[in-house]
């Protein structure tokens, strides 16, 4: 039995945290852009989680039914918020409309910081995982020492 | 074959619990990666009740051969070859927005739980391998 | 101050304690005796301890402390035995070895 289909399914994880991470960031840091290459301010961005089943290396019909349930996850795609921009009165922005509002993100900080520590939280846990797994694989190494 | 009946229950017992929690090892692996996936429920591996049936020959059913070039074994040994362990579906009681159900918290001490008993099982059956060939070296 | 002499009831007698009580018969069937006792001693230990692992692992049972405690002490008591025994052959051989 292995443990390396344990370690991979952590190790996706940890990708797709950073991935989430990486999108936090810079969420955070367009969070006052009011000009993008496409027009128009920034639109906030969210990565989609979805729990896929392994490939395994040595085909599926060696897997018990306690190893076809293991899904890793992966970040199937990356959305853009359509949530209408927050609208702000400042007349004197060179960005003003006619009636005077400037059209900011729709990043919400605090939303942004949360979202954060939730996946630092997540990306410890799997540390965790992986960091048990290998003390397992390492002890049973020791049957017979 | 003469040579089997040296190693008794005890050492095919250690043999399969090691077996069944590097499985469930998996499985607890892929709850807590998947901790912020939607609409994804958390899953277990139940086996514990099933060894004791088989250890105590309280099983129902006839064990299986898995492959038809194993050798059918006799007795505690056959019974303990056919435990498969069941998965089971743990959702928490307060899911979240997106539907996900898995429950931090819970994975951590059952990862941890998983990963003790695993070390115990391959502590104890080092142990009787060390015992076992410490007698037929004549107690040395 | 009374000075206890060595084996009045330091280790070696407490290891023995029922054994001991036989001075009735001859010497070969006392030792015979002591060494039967102390094998099914040591069996019975071993079947505890065998009980205890199995009982850790289907989880009836969840004292890892016990498990490893009766493992020991099994362990332990059979390379007792083991050493008594090869003091015993040894001290065989060595009469078997004296010329006469």
């Amino acid at each position: 039995m292995d443990f390396f289909s344990s370690m991979n399914i952590s190790s996706s994880a940890l990708t797709a945290e950073r991935t989430r991470m990486n999108l936090i960031s810079s969420n955070l840091a367009n969070a006052s852009a009011t000009r993008t290459p496409e027009g128009g301010p920034y639109k906030r961005k969210d990565a989609v989680f979805s729990a896929t089943p392994l490939e395994s290396r040595f085909g599926r019909a060696l897997d018990s039914a306690a190893g076809q349930q293991t899904r890793q996850v992966e970040v199937t795609e990356i959305v853009e918020d359509q949530n209408p921009p927050r609208m702000q009165y400042d007349p004197s922005h060179p960005d003003a409309n006619a009636q005077g509002y400037v059209a900011m993100p729709n990043v919400n900080v605090v939303e942004e910081m949360a979202d954060m520590i939730s996946a630092s939280r997540s990306y410890e846990a799997n540390v965790t995982a992986v960091q048990a797994a290998k003390s397992m694989a390492l002890k049973t190494l020791e049957i017979g020492k | 074959m003469p040579v089997d009946g040296i190693f008794g229950t005890t050492i095919d017992l250690l043999g399969k619990n090691i077996d069944l929690r590097t499985k469930n090892q998996n499985l607890i692996s892929s709850n807590i990666a998947n901790a912020e996936t939607p609409n994804y429920t958390p899953k277990a591996l139940e086996f514990e009740q099933e060894l004791q049936d088989a250890v105590k020959n309280r099983s129902k059913g006839t064990p299986a051969i898995t492959n038809p070039r194993h050798l059918p074994l006799k007795g505690a040994a056959g019974r303990l070859q056919s435990v498969t362990g069941q998965v089971v579906e743990t959702p928490s009681k307060t899911p979240g927005n997106d539907g996900n159900a898995v429950e931090l918290e819970n994975e951590m001490g059952r990862l941890l739980e998983n990963q003790i008993m695993f070390n115990a099982s391959v502590q104890m059956l080092s142990k009787k391998f060390g015992d076992l060939s410490m007698a037929i070296k004549g107690g040395n | 101050m009374e000075l206890k002499g060595i084996g009045s009831d330091l280790g070696l007698g407490a290891a023995f304690p029922e054994v001991s009580g036989t001075k009735s018969t001859s010497a070969v069937e006392g030792a015979g005796k002591f060494f039967s006792e102390l094998v099914s001693k040591v069996n019975d230990m071993q079947m505890q301890s065998d009980q205890a692992i199995q009982g850790l692992a289907t989880g009836e049972n969840k004292n890892l402390h016990e498990v490893m405690i009766s493992m020991e002490k099994a362990s332990i008591s059979f390379q007792f035995l083991a050493q008594v025994r090869n003091k015993a052959v040894e001290a065989y051989q060595e009469v078997m070895r004296m010329q006469v």
